[in-house]
């Protein structure tokens, strides 16, 4: 048996299946690479080996002992660490005592030993060439690279037997990025356990001794890494095709009719200059890896971030100061968390459906029954949304039926530009399919439309072109035949696009 | 390398040092030789009732919540030791203690109520305020009770005639904090308020770091109202009313914040210190004491207000940046 | 099927009504003056009074929030219809109106700190209590009120048919209330807030100014209860307003509405307020001390806090 082992991991989220019988091995000294799409289960695989999320089911073994972690502490007691995509920096405390956050060691006064802290820090700061960071420093002064870089060092200064670097160069410049690689192999040396996630291929391949690939919740290879060829596991990665539940493309864009244009767009570091035009009857997709700047482009189209720049709709350059100003602009979101953002969970169908057309089912000062109810039956019935009644409380709805409520709810304000944010996430096989076709209905109504998807294949499937985001800028366009999972993958990893001819799809 | 101490200029108490000495050189104008140990002692004397609801109030504001119960916490305390209290040394020790143990009860059920049901703390600190503040009223039903005056001696003596015990107390709370601030559990507080999520990935245990917080303003709260009792040599059942707000008012005057993560008590002892000497200049000032209310009220309201405007445009020059 | 439903919506407001009456009934048995009918006239009027000022408590717990000015709100009000004019009836006519405006306009002022500036309802209202008892203790030096005039007299303390002219008002506000939560815009939006403020932003509603609506109608209620009061007692008086607000908060709590924001029904509030002044009465009869009566306030809120809760956590 390898010496770490993770065996049969299962997971479930409300709707979701995150992890499906999942597993994971490594030996000392090994770094392996945990490739896989957006949702493909490894950060759900991460957070449950690092105590955040109790798994359903499954074992894990190191050194043949079997593992038990049921929170955080735990694991970390149990020398296994991981560099946070999101960081677990406490922004207020110094370096040196975010350094040994929880860990602290104390004096006879039971006091944390500041001088030995900071001495420590410095030393480990040395031994990892990175003393241009100065223990006494708040955190919330640093930039988020430096961030990054001191999540990085706090996972090495646990100790750990088992690492896990989770997209941890996706914010580093490439001298920290050849800094961090160069540690990880100093780490494997010395024999420690190492899992790295990235999406760069680049770099897993000079790093990496295996490489696993998850899919849809549950690892689907195990290769070598001079076993594996870089098309091999992009095809791995997208899987062979499930299929059949896109509905036929068809063009529906009105090429002088544009309806939403975005001149040199930019908001802090989440978007640089972004140009985009979109037009009446199109499916713009938007695509990338995930946190380029997607979700802060949308947000900046609904009045709900701050940014510099124009945006125009229908030719007039509006302020989208706040949300009701980009509704009057009849745009309507899909936002990204829908119990979160989308639907009241603790109210009715009824109530949701019409929260964002108040207006519309309004007589004058009061609320109309009547109005409400034919606008509430029509949503339902154009959306097929399963609820007892529209009395029903949505937070007791399956996925699929809150994302249609969320659809539902954006539809009734009669939108021109609809913003879809990952429509299909969490939701299943045959509710997607109907969404894959509305979609296009709405397109076909001359309506415009911009898709996000995590999913590349949706993106290839449902929209007419795909543009590409990659450090907050739209790193490409891809029209026509140019828009292929492969080439949407290219964009995202910085490499260029190219023309397929053979084309496995 | 030489590492940077956290300076003057970045410290959260520095508003409310400048406001210190602008208040006390206005008071030594105005007033030329009061400046004694005698007047420090006095002083200290006046504010130490209060500095021990702000210290308490300030630990659960750095965590992020928020705690009314401290006035019932006061109430009851003051109420039970001034009729439970006996004129011997053995009661004098245990009805202390068990006073203080009852702010500590009260503090851990409040705590374990908020993190274990997730609830806003103003709502439940607002009902157990209530709770505990009628039960002052069933222990003591008006001002009264039968204080010892060996008790209200021991807690007024000034040693050597000079040092106040209060004067000795502030001091012994300060060197403590400046010990508890360096501990795990001191630097949990902070954690727990900047970044809850944060703090637990680091294996930090939220639970009892919020159990800790309220615990501490329920015994603080205990101790003011026991030297309430001392002080005025009597007990009340409402004593603890208006400490509230004052207690909120010196800990944001001090540089906490209502959102957690920022602040101390150094601050707040500063911050206590200058609610009393502004109150006072205001007495010297002739202002008649029915206007000391509306005072309270707007300081309340102005130190917050300066406190959360000053927090968002910062965010924006974040944003802006 | 639709009538089961409707029944199961508002068993918790039915409930409410059921607890006021049975505590009424247990306690008619055991005093028999307790069911007089001017015995159940003194309960209304005097729940009408705390009924009025829960109206803004209501639509500001619904929020999410909290109103704790209400107390000296309340006073303020009363302060303004009598000893700030002579005692001319005809000067009402201004100051009435000028009463509405400053109730509205502080209620606004909270709210507008609540909602924009992100100070603590709890710590904002708080504040604004304090600000404006010390107004009123400042400007009065402590000295009592002056008589209310004969209209405020009237309407306090006389009846149309046999009805309390107080419940007439009482009753013609409640239909008001309950139109604005279920019948327009404004309640859906409140409740959409009090549940999911992003979700409402999301939604295109303008969060901020609703809230800052809420907080001004609560102030405007408490005004008009301050005046109310006044007519119903004869004159002002320094911290006549204190036991409302607490008062005001537990009705809304036993009305059904979550504490937590997001769900209630201004009906279960009236409820709320009856059962509170029966209860008071008990107290009262049976000799029990303040303490006993403020106390059980917290416990209300605690006990209704944890309902609410465990509600919610059956939902998601």
């Amino acid at each position: 048996m390898p010496d770490f082992v993770m065996k049969n991991i299962c997971k479930s989220f409300p709707g979701v299946k995150a992890l499906d019988n999942a597993n994971f091995n490594a030996n000392r000294g090994d770094i392996v690479a945990l490739l896989g799409e957006n949702g493909a289960g490894k950060s759900t695989l991460i957070k449950v080996l690092c105590g955040e999320h109790k798994p359903d089911s499954g074992e894990i073994f190191f050194e043949g002992r079997k593992l038990s972690i049921h929170s955080t502490r735990d694991a970390i007691e149990q020398k296994i660490c991981a560099v946070y995509q999101e960081l677990s920096l406490v922004p207020e405390l110094t370096i040196a005592e975010n350094m040994f956050l929880g860990f602290y060691e104390v004096d006879g006064l039971r006091r944390v030993n500041y001088r030995k802290l900071e001495e420590r820090t410095a030393e480990l700061f040395k031994k990892y060439d990175a003393d241009y960071l100065n223990p006494g420093m708040k955190v919330k002064e640093l930039s988020l690279a430096q961030k990054q870089v001191l999540e990085i060092l706090k996972a090495l200064n646990r100790d750990g037997d088992i690492i896990v670097f989770d997209e941890a160069t996706s914010a580093l410049s490439d001298k920290n990025a050849r800094w961090l690689m160069n540690i990880i192999r100093r780490l494997a040396e010395e024999g420690k356990v190492i899992i790295f996630i990235s999406h760069r291929l680049d770099e897993i391949r000079s790093l990496c001794s295996r490489v696993i690939v998850y899919r849809a919740g549950t690892d689907v290879a195990d290769l070598k890494i001079e076993e594996a060829d870089s098309d091999q596991l992009v095809a791995l990665m997208l899987g062979r095709e499930i299929g059949g539940y896109y509905p036929e493309k068809e063009n529906f864009v009105r090429e002088d009719e544009v309806l939403v244009s975005l001149k040199n767009v930019c908001s802090g570091h989440a978007l640089r200059n972004v140009n985009l035009d979109l037009r009446a009857g199109e499916i713009l997709g938007v695509g990338g890896l995930a946190g380029q700047g997607q979700s802060e482009l949308f947000k900046c189209l609904f009045g709900l971030l701050p940014y510099s720049g124009e945006i125009a709709i229908k030719g007039k350059v509006i302020r989208m100061n706040n949300t009701a100003t980009a509704m009057k602009q009849s745009i309507a979101l899909i936002p990204e968390e829908r119990g979160l953002q989308g639907v009241v969970l603790k109210q009715s169908v009824r109530e949701n459906i019409v929260l964002a057309s108040l207006d519309k089912i309004a007589n004058g000062l009061f609320l109309s029954k009547a109005k409400e109810s034919a606008v509430v039956d029509e949503s339902m019935k154009a959306l097929s949304v399963k609820a007892e009644s529209p009395e029903t409380l949505v937070g007791t709805l399956s996925g699929g039926n809150q994302q249609k409520v969320v659809l539902a709810k954006a539809l009734a304000t009669e939108p021109d530009i609809i913003l879809m944010y990952d429509i299909t996430r969490g939701v299943d096989v045959g509710t997607k399919k109907e969404m894959f076709n509305m979609t296009k209905q709405y397109a076909k109504e001359g309506k415009a439309i911009l898709f996000y998807s995590t999913d590349s294949e949706e993106l290839v499937n449902v929209c007419g072109s795909v543009v590409v985001m990659n450090g907050g800028m739209i790193a490409g366009r891809l029209d026509g035949d140019m828009s292929t999972r492969e080439n949407i993958i290219r964009l995202s990893v910085g490499e260029d696009a190219k023309e397929e001819n053979d084309d496995e799809n | 390398m030489k590492i940077k101490e956290r300076g003057f200029f970045k410290s959260p108490a520095k508003v409310s040092i400048l406001l210190f000495i602008v208040v006390e050189l206005i008071t030594f104008a105005l007033q030329p030789n009061v400046l004694s140990m005698s007047w420090i002692s006095l002083k200290a004397e006046s504010a130490i009732t209060l500095m021990f609801a702000a210290i308490g109030e300030t630990f659960v504001l750095l965590i992020g919540g928020i705690d009314l119960s401290i006035a019932g916490v006061i109430s009851i305390s003051s109420s039970f030791a001034a009729v439970y209290m006996k004129d011997n040394l053995f009661s004098m020790i245990v009805i202390s203690l068990l006073t203080i143990l009852i702010g500590i009860v009260i503090g851990l059920f409040n705590g374990f109520v908020i993190q274990k049901f997730r609830v806003q703390p103003f709502i439940v600190t607002f009902a157990t305020w209530y709770i505990f503040g009628g039960i002052a009223y069933l222990v003591l039903p008006k001002d009264g009770g039968d204080v010892p005056q060996r008790f209200v001696k021991a807690l007024t003596w000034r040693i050597g005639g000079k040092f106040s015990v209060a004067l000795v107390i502030i001091i012994v709370c300060l060197l403590l904090w400046v010990w508890l601030k360096k501990t795990r559990i001191g630097i949990s507080l902070f954690a727990v308020g900047n970044n809850a999520h944060a703090a637990s990935l680091n294996g930090i245990n939220v639970m009892r770091t919020t159990l800790f917080a309220y615990a501490a303003s329920g015994m603080f709260a205990a101790l003011c109202g026991l030297y309430r009792v001392a002080v005025t040599a009597t007990g009340s059942p409402t004593a603890g009313e208006s400490f509230f707000n004052q207690a909120i008012s010196a800990a944001v005057i001090g540089g906490t914040l209502l959102t957690g993560g920022i602040g101390g008590q150094l601050g707040t002892i500063i911050g206590v210190l200058v609610f009393k000497a502004i109150t006072d200049l205001l007495v010297f000032a002739g202002a008649s004491s029915y206007w000391s209310t509306l005072f309270q009220g707007a300081l309340l309201v102005i130190a917050v207000l300066f406190s959360t405007v000053s927090e968002i445009l910062r965010e924006r020059k974040g944003l802006a940046e | 099927m639709d009538r089961k439903r409707a029944l199961k919506k508002h068993q918790s407001v039915i409930f409410c009504y059921l607890i006021a009456f049975l505590l009424f009934a247990a306690f008619s048995i055991y005093t028999p003056g307790f069911a007089s009918v001017s015995h159940i006239r003194t309960i209304f009027i005097e729940s009408a009074l705390i009924g009025v000022v829960a109206i803004g408590q209501t639509l500001v717990i619904i929020t999410g929030g909290i109103d704790l000015s209400v107390a000296w709100m309340m006073t303020l009000a009363a302060y303004m219809v009598t000893n700030m004019i002579d005692s001319n009836p005809g000067s009402l006519v201004w100051a009435v109106p000028f009463m509405m405006v400053v109730t509205f306009a502080l209620g606004a002022l909270n709210g507008f700190c609540i909602a924009y500036l992100r100070v603590p309802a709890i710590v904002m209202t708080l504040g604004m209590n304090i600000i404006l008892q010390g107004a009123l203790v400042g400007i009065t030096q402590g000295r009592p009120g002056q008589a209310a005039s004969d209209p405020l007299i009237f309407i306090g303390q006389r009846s149309l048919f046999g009805i309390p002219w107080l419940v007439i008002i009482w009753i013609v506000l409640t239909v008001v209330v309950t139109l604005m939560l279920f019948k327009m815009k404004f309640g859906r939006k409140l409740f959409a807030i009090g549940n999911n403020a992003v979700v409402a932003n999301y939604s295109g509603i303008r969060v901020g100014r609703t809230v800052v609506l809420a907080y001004a109608i609560s102030g405007l209620a408490a005004g008009l209860a301050g005046m109310l009061m006044v007519g119903k007692v004869g004159s002002y008086y320094l911290a006549m307003g204190d036991t409302y607000q607490f008062q005001s908060i537990a009705a809304v709590a036993i009305g059904g509405t979550s504490l937590l924001g997001g769900n209630g029904n201004y009906l279960g509030t009236v409820a709320g307020s009856l059962t509170i002044t029966i209860l008071l009465g008990i107290l009262v009869a049976l000799n029990l001390p303040w303490g006993v009566q403020k106390m059980a306030y917290g416990l209300i809120v605690l006990v209704s806090v944890i309902i609410s809760v465990r509600r919610s956590q059956k939902v998601s």
